[in-house]
């Protein structure tokens, strides 16, 4: 009852062809939850399964795709405007995460959900780039002092910024990985083996293995797991589409130990071959276990990160995944700062409301 | 300003509405941005996309002149190069050498 | 089975419970509530509405509860909730069934996205030619919309159109139609024969009511409609009700500008209002009288350009 169906169906998309009817309500708001209708949708589709979806639960794969789709069009025109903003400039511009992904016309982008544009651009050049967004349109979201000296000092991250007219928001961040992190390692390598975009100078992308390693160490070193599910099922996609080269799994191991990113490379292998079955050598598996936890920890960290990684959603969560999550935040948020600072950030946290929805219904239909 | 030859910037950036009374309306691919077109821009528009090769004013005015009736040519003349400095401030058309 | 086929204490319970599920086209859905002002209005509005006894796949499940805090006993609250998630906040517990309806209507509007989302009211004619009444809130597009529906008009939404993109058929949402403020009483005069729900007062939106869509109109939800006219009404006490052409270049504006998904649509969204405005008669449309403003979209001219 408490299956987290989602995993299941990205995983093996054959077994749905015997989900019944009560079975995809829950996939459904399991998956809305989990924003991965759109990626499951595609899987369906390249199976050749999706007509064969009952019309009821297919509507809503069909519009979840569809949304994607237009997320992905806009978020295409949006990364051009910011390379036309920052251009003049003349600072190089590294896209991370769904940004990258779309702009290297990566299989991994079709039916996923867009939110923010993620941008890498040098530390002495943030307060040009701030410029030169602000001119654009762009103004800074988080007005509270607190929060601003919280991102520019422990998030490797200027505070999100958003378009004025636009309503789109852009993270511009100056590291690779949070610079106070217990875990040491070496961006500028990553930074410096970042490619090119083809026909669109001063855009560039991490090289793949980078790009793994990235995207491994966002989801597993840092506290937020509301996307953890979805981050997972990038990671799969990513290495399943850079590893249909054999070479690539040997560099991969190989630039983990470079740049010290053994750990994350452990948990991302472990967690997509286990949760989704991404194949993976076994040889890659033996050289990722030199970054494993020590055998102490290592059950802890199993038990939160598999309840942490299933979808947000009552269906498939008990107690623990709530304690798993938090557990994983106070550990993102200790690999981040020092000891004495981390529990003032817990307290504020724990006492500072929401994010504000609309107060009125009319307000919350508009956005 | 007699001499310049003009062409669209990307013609394939334009979805036009139909020709409509008064108003019609041009989609830009590029920008996402819809434009309301005045029936001479239009005109002008669909002029510079069918035209084999960039154009001179003068030649617009003479594809234009077949759709007006009763026109002033000297009025005529200067809506065009109105039009055309105007598309070119906006980045959707070019002046270039033949 | 409708939802009048349940007794009063029945659909309490269930309601209460483990809930009921109710097709409310072209959605499936599961509704809980302990409130008993959405027993009441659920009663009354959606008596017409099929049962769906044992649906396995719901497209909305729904909760209106009090939140879990002090509100629950002190200036009692509900809330609206979307599979555990709240779109807004919690609203005053006479208000649940209002609340109810602006959560449908959020949901609706977060759901389709296969459709082209306008702000407007859709309803069709006897012979079969549907208008689109596209507006921002406050214009009396709703008090024109319940004058019309009442004197026959086929009610396809008050609130939402949905369009297809590239068919450009027209999907009916029948729900009750909400009115606000002097609107109540206009139509309570206008069709003494509607059946109107309970006022909710000094609701954010002021005094709010719901009349219950007609039987007829639900029992067609699954049949599409084709737009012959688009209007943008607005109500101006002691104004002739007259229909002014309006440019179809504007037209397709000004419903992009009521829409809440066009610029998702892109290229797509384009063509398809210049399509439904090529296709349509565009008007703008004051009125001060109900009666004068029907009859006016009765006698509209079917096939104009």
């Amino acid at each position: 009852m408490k299956e987290d169906l989602v995993s299941a169906a990205l995983a093996e998309p054959g077994m749905l062809a015997q989900c019944s009817l009560e079975r995809w309500d829950r996939l459904i708001r399991q998956g809305r939850a989990a924003r991965l209708l759109g990626r499951l949708a595609v899987l369906l589709e390249q199976a050749q399964l999706l007509a064969s979806v009952p019309e009821a639960p297919r509507r809503h794969l069909v519009a979840m795709r569809l949304l994607a789709d237009q997320q992905r069009i806009a978020a295409r025109r949006e990364v051009l405007l910011i390379r036309e903003a920052i251009g003049r400039t003349g600072v190089p511009v590294i896209l991370l995460k769904g940004a990258a992904y779309t702009m290297a016309e990566l299989p991994v982008a079709e039916g996923r959900a867009f939110g923010d544009i993620d941008i890498l651009v040098p530390r002495v050049a943030l307060a040009d780039v701030e410029s030169a967004l602000m001119l654009a349109g762009w103004a800074s979201i988080h007005r509270d002092p607190y929060d601003q000296r919280y991102y520019r000092q422990w998030m490797h991250e200027i505070p999100p910024m958003q378009h004025l007219r636009r309503g789109t928001v852009i993270d511009v961040h100056h590291a690779l990985v949070p610079p106070t992190a217990r875990i040491a390692a070496d961006s500028d390598a990553m930074r410096s083996a970042c490619i090119p975009l083809e026909g669109l100078p001063g855009l560039f992308v991490l090289a793949p293995a980078d790009m793994v390693l990235h995207s491994a160490t966002h989801l597993f070193m840092e506290g937020e797991f509301d996307a953890g599910l979805r981050d997972l099922a990038d990671l799969d996609g990513l290495l399943r589409h850079f590893g249909r080269d054999p070479a690539f799994w040997t560099r991969l191991g190989r630039r983990a130990r470079e740049v010290g990113l053994l750990r994350p490379l452990f948990y991302a292998l472990r967690y997509a071959r286990e949760s989704l079955h991404t194949p993976i050598p076994a040889a890659l598996m033996r050289e990722a276990e030199a970054g494993a936890p020590s055998a102490a920890l290592r059950p802890l960290m199993d038990f939160c990160f598999r309840r942490a990684l299933r979808p947000k959603h009552h269906t498939c969560a008990n107690a623990w995944t709530s304690a798993a999550r938090w557990l994983l935040y106070v550990r993102g948020h200790w690999l981040r700062m020092p000891l004495h600072l981390l529990a003032v950030h817990l307290a504020r946290k724990a006492f500072k409301r929401e994010e504000s929805t609309s107060s009125a219904p009319e307000a919350a239909l508009r956005r | 300003m007699a001499a310049d030859r003009y062409r669209l910037v990307d013609p394939d950036r334009w979805v036009l509405s139909p020709q409509w009374t008064d108003e019609s309306l041009a989609y830009d691919r590029a920008s996402a941005d819809t434009h309301v077109l005045s029936p001479i821009a239009r005109d002008i528009i669909e002029a510079l996309r069918s035209a084999e090769r960039a154009s001179s004013a003068q030649e617009l005015v003479q594809a234009l002149a077949a759709n007006v009736e009763d026109h002033d040519p000297a009025a005529l003349h200067a809506a065009v190069e109105a039009m055309l400095l105007e598309f070119v401030r906006l980045g959707l058309a070019e002046r270039t050498n033949p | 089975m409708k939802l009048s086929d349940l007794s009063e204490s029945s659909l309490r319970d269930r309601l209460a419970g483990e809930g009921l599920t109710l097709r409310i086209a072209p959605v499936a859905a599961r509704i809980r509530s302990e409130v008993p002002a959405v027993a009441e209005g659920l009663r009354l509005h959606y008596a017409d509405y099929e049962l769906l006894d044992g649906e396995a796949f719901c497209d909305f499940h729904i909760r209106i509860s009090p939140p879990a805090n002090l509100r629950r006993w002190f200036r009692r609250q509900v809330r609206f909730l979307h599979d555990g998630i709240s779109p807004f906040e919690p609203m005053p517990w006479e208000h649940a069934f209002p609340v109810f309806e602006w959560g449908l209507n959020w949901c609706m509007a977060n759901h389709f996205h296969q459709y082209l989302m306008i702000h407007a009211a859709v309803i069709e004619r006897a012979d079969g030619r549907a208008a689109i009444l596209a507006a921002p809130p406050g214009s009396g597009k709703s008090t024109l919309c319940a004058g019309l529906v009442a004197r026959g008009w086929r009610l396809l939404s008050d609130e939402l159109a949905l369009i297809d993109p590239r068919a450009l058929t027209l999907t009916p949402i029948p729900r009750p139609i909400s009115l606000k403020n002097e609107s109540i009483e206009v139509i309570r005069r206008f069709a003494p024969a509607a059946v109107l729900g309970s006022v909710s007062h000094d609701t954010h939106k002021g005094a709010v009511a719901h009349i219950k869509p007609p039987r007829e109109s639900v029992r067609r939800a699954a049949e599409k409609a084709r737009a012959a006219w688009i209007v943008f009404p607005r109500y101006q006490a002691g104004a002739p009700a007259e229909p002014k052409p309006f440019l179809k270049a504007r037209t397709v504006l000004r419903l992009a500008e009521n829409a809440f998904n066009y610029a998702a649509f892109g290229e797509t969204g384009f063509r398809a209002l210049v399509g439904l405005a090529d296709a349509c008669g565009c008007y703008e449309f004051s009125y001060g009288d109900l009666g004068e403003a029907v009859r006016v979209f009765d006698a509209l001219p079917a096939g104009e350009r």
